[in-house]
């Protein structure tokens, strides 16, 4: 634009005080510092040269991020259910000072997978019953007790402090175990994401695997899993990424991009997330 | 050398004919990117998309336009869509961060002239803002803004009007004042 053209035109407009006001103090609004020409070249440069290399030679994953979504929302559904028999079993030890409800505690086992021959007149352990036997979302009856089973054991075996630890111990593990099987399934994905990313491609599996990973977050937030500070405060930080991807997914906008991976540095989402995963433990 | 030769030989692929064009309108529009986003990283990613959009496409410019005209439609669009990403961003934040928002302290209650003015061109909608911005705050005319914003150069002017309408209302406690 020349010098000429730069003027204010003359205008016809009643408003022209406003422009005069603004114009007088243009220097309070959002007054730019010095352009940073030579970082910013640098950046073009980079974006470029990064587009052009389409980040070769990383293998991308193969989509099974699904059996790990699944075995997530397995785990969790499993941690419920024995969360809520411990609950029961130790009102039951507490004896009769609260109600006559229990007795024929075998009855109550949940591990027979048989039916129980509840619903008899005269006992009042119906409610607690069908809180246990009720089915929980997602459940998977393949994949639960084949991943879960030995650890809660183990783990009660060597601490035993009480009749009720073991089965107390048992549920905060399985939270547990399913919050590093979620971070492990999120680590993949955001390392499938940046590849995607780096390739200038992004495989539409992304978005649902993000989705799936995005639900078993949130579950995770409204479980006891989200008791520890830090946890709470990792899968916060993670379901605002997951949602940004899910959100860009379909209408890829290198800002949105851009975004996405900012929130990734500035939260130290990686380095947090591989914190959180004790060796051994990683995406299904 | 011309600007159209340092065009002809950026397709090419020639790195130092990109630097020179580079060189000449990154300032504008890092202003316009920087008055409009109100921040510096925003401002830098914006311009990194438009040079990076504007290099891949260079072999589809045609010179019917001045290249700054076409450099301004690409800077132009690409900073509006951060301002809804952001926004969108914002949004998705807001839980996450309402419960510190709820100890700061109030805003004061009598805002001065500036700090008022400043409020009121932030709370115009980004199509009417940038028409201010561009027009009042950096000088760009209604041709040139039409062009940018792919419009009537009579549209810009009407945007203008009525988001300086909508200014004068804002700021008509301070009327004495600007009115002068």
């Amino acid at each position: 634009m020349s010098e000429e053209t730069r003027g204010h035109e003359p205008d016809e407009q009643p408003d022209e005080r406003i422009g005069e006001l603004l114009r007088r103090h243009a220097g309070l609004y959002h007054d730019p510092p010095a352009t940073p020409r030579d970082a910013m070249w640098a950046r073009i440069e980079a974006a470029r040269g990064q587009a052009e290399g389409g980040g070769g030679g990383v293998i991308p994953l193969a989509p099974r991020w699904w059996l790990g979504a699944l075995a997530i929302a397995a785990v969790l559904a499993l941690g419920i259910a024995l969360g809520r028999i411990s609950m029961r079993q130790a009102t039951e030890r507490q004896g009769p000072a609260g109600s006559p409800v229990v007795e024929a505690p075998a009855e109550r086992e949940p591990e027979s997978g048989t039916a129980r021959p509840g619903g008899e007149p005269g006992t009042e352990a119906a409610p607690v019953d069908l809180a246990v036997a009720e089915p929980e979302p997602e459940a998977s009856p393949e994949a639960a007790p084949a991943r879960v089973t030995p650890r809660p054991a183990a783990d009660a075996d060597r601490r035993a402090p009480s009749p009720e630890a073991p089965a107390r111990a048992t549920g905060s593990d399985l939270y547990r175990l399913a919050s590093q099987q979620m971070l492990g399934q999120a680590e993949a994905l955001l390392l499938q994401y940046r590849s995607d990313r780096a390739a200038d491609r992004m495989d539409p599996t992304v978005g649902r695997w993000a989705r799936d990973v995005l639900s078993s977050t949130r579950l995770l937030l409204d479980s006891p899993a989200a008791d520890d500070p830090g946890m709470r405060a990792l899968l916060q930080d993670l379901e605002l990424v997951l949602a940004q991807i899910v959100q860009r997914t379909g209408q890829a906008d290198p800002l949105d991009d851009a975004m996405i991976d900012r929130t990734i540095e500035n939260r130290d989402l990686m380095p947090r997330i591989r914190g959180a995963i004790p060796a051994g433990v990683g995406a299904i | 050398m011309t600007e159209r030769e340092l065009i002809e030989r950026a397709r090419d692929g020639e790195r130092t004919a990109e630097r020179e064009l580079y060189e000449t309108h990154v300032d504008r529009v890092y202003r316009l990117a920087f008055r409009m986003c109100g921040r510096d990283d925003l401002a830098q990613d914006c311009v990194q998309e438009t040079f990076v959009r504007a290099f891949g496409a260079l072999k589809e410019f045609r010179g019917d336009a001045a290249l700054s005209t076409w450099l301004h439609s690409i800077a132009t669009r690409v900073v509006l869509n951060a301002l809804r990403s952001v926004e969108r961003h914002e949004r998705r934040a807001e839980p996450l961060e309402a419960a510190d928002r709820h100890e700061r302290a109030p805003e004061p209650p009598e805002p001065d002239l500036k700090e008022r003015l400043t409020a009121a061109l932030d709370r115009l909608e980004d199509h009417y803002r940038i028409v201010v911005v561009m027009h009042d705050l950096e000088g760009y005319t209604h041709d040139e803004i039409g062009s940018a914003l792919g419009i009537a150069e009579g549209s810009s002017k009407a945007r203008l009007s009525r988001a300086r309408a909508m200014l004068r209302e804002e700021l008509s406690p301070f009327a004495m004042e600007w009115m002068g």
